[in-house]
């Protein structure tokens, strides 16, 4: 027996082809999907989508519409070509990160040779980076190229792309990309509802430093402004013992109760610097009253009810750009504008 | 660094220090330049109306700092 595995596209649909009038029970169709999504579908890097179809997994594409409901033959459900086709489409779009509304939606109005199309690649789906956008009908079959571009990351291009366009802006594109990348590796990104409309964070990289900047917010009345030190600010007595320099972690305190820094509440443990000063007038690292002023004239909308203190003293890079992204993952879950960090 | 990464997620972040080569070589892309290494925004030299004073020009020029489409690293004087 020939192995599915060592066919081309097109040989593997003219095998596919052979079950095209075959009545198949659930069993039987598990056991063509699970022998022919290899071939179609490459190697799966979201771990949410499983590689294997169960009957489970058949149930839930026919409840949400993936796939059509089956027939009946005598008292045995049976599936069809169309089916079988179906299932390897759904694994083949999700691979695709195609939401599965999208993914409905192109189930109803395919054929079944539009179906084997997908699964050949000629009609590439393109992944819709906005989905509130509505579908054209042109837009769901444009065809794309895929190529693999470095380790982890691949380019999808669609077919009749010309660099030397006047329309096409290479730093534009470049940017996007950047922005993409940097907002797709952060932790908990949700891949399905990255908005490439969004305003793109400006980069460069420049003999080894890589600079990235976000867009800047929109209005100072509307924003929320997180306070942050490395300056190792801590309540009194440094409650929570955080290290006094190189801490691997960043504390947070409330300070929604408080209009300022006052003397006595707060303390830096700081051992880079001399603290008297700061500790006499917590104000000096952490410009809470000033803050406070901008929000009663109206300058700002509001102080984050948070303090977000660490020490930077003899940092690692490492350790720094993980506290870095902690706080980063905290103050993006919490809806925060901006942030003012005072470094010593 | 620390700033870094929170740009990174979208949210612009002034850096308030008195070490701006230092910020600078970091990467960070809004840079205020504080009064001294330890009170960056503070100066007991001072009497404390015109301390409050100081402390708040640094802090206006923070805030205006995150409302500018900065593309290069940048350094807000607010003097």
């Amino acid at each position: 027996m020939v192995g599915v595995m060592s066919m081309t596209a097109t040989d593997a649909i003219q095998q596919l082809r052979t079950l095209e009038n075959e009545q198949l029970e659930l069993d039987a169709l598990l056991t063509q999907a699970i022998r022919f999504i290899p071939l179609f579908v490459t190697k799966q890097v979201r771990y949410k989508v499983t590689d294997i179809p169960t009957k489970r997994t058949i149930q839930y594409y026919v409840h949400k519409g993936l796939i059509s409901k089956p027939g009946r033959r005598g008292r045995r459900i049976a599936f069809s070509y169309r089916h079988l086709l179906q299932v390897l489409v759904v694994k083949r779009l999700q691979n695709d990160y195609l939401p599965l509304r999208k993914i409905a939606e192109i189930m109803r109005s395919s054929s079944e040779r539009e179906l084997e199309d997908i699964l050949i690649g000629e009609r590439r789906v393109l992944s819709p980076l906005r989905p509130s956008d509505s579908p054209s009908p042109n837009s769901l079959w444009t065809s794309w190229r895929r190529v693999r571009i470095d380790d982890h990351i691949e380019l999808s291009v669609e077919e009749g792309f010309d660099l030397l366009d006047p329309s096409i802006d290479l730093d534009v594109i470049n940017a996007k990309i950047i922005n993409a990348l940097s907002v797709l590796s952060l932790p908990g990104a949700d891949w399905t509802t990255y908005d490439s409309s969004a305003p793109p964070l400006a980069y460069k990289q420049d003999e080894g430093l890589c600079f990235v900047a976000a867009p800047p917010v929109a209005s100072l009345k509307a924003a929320s402004f997180a306070l942050i030190t490395e300056g190792g600010l801590v309540p009194k007595g440094n409650p929570d013992g955080l290290e006094s320099s190189r801490a691997s972690r960043y504390l947070k305190y409330s300070i929604a109760e408080v209009d300022d820094m006052s003397a006595g509440a707060f303390e830096s443990i700081d051992l880079g610097w001399d603290t008297i000063h700061v500790n006499a007038n917590p104000n000096r690292l952490v410009p809470l009253d000033v803050m406070r002023e901008f929000e009663r004239e109206g300058l700002i909308g509001r102080t984050h009810q948070y303090l977000y203190t660490t020490t930077g003293v003899a940092t690692t890079v490492d350790t720094a750009r993980r506290v870095g992204k902690n706080i980063a993952a905290d103050l993006k879950s919490a809806g925060i504008s901006a942030a003012i960090l005072t470094a010593t | 660094m620390i700033s870094q990464e929170i740009e990174r997620v979208g949210i612009p972040t002034a850096v308030i220090t008195t070490l701006v080569p230092t910020a600078l070589m970091v990467g960070a892309s809004r840079i205020v330049p504080g009064l001294s290494i330890m009170n960056p925004l503070g100066d007991p030299g001072l009497s404390p109306s015109k301390e409050r004073e100081l402390r708040r020009a640094i802090v206006l020029a923070a805030v205006e700092a995150v409302r500018d489409r900065v593309l290069d690293q940048k350094v807000f004087d607010w003097q």
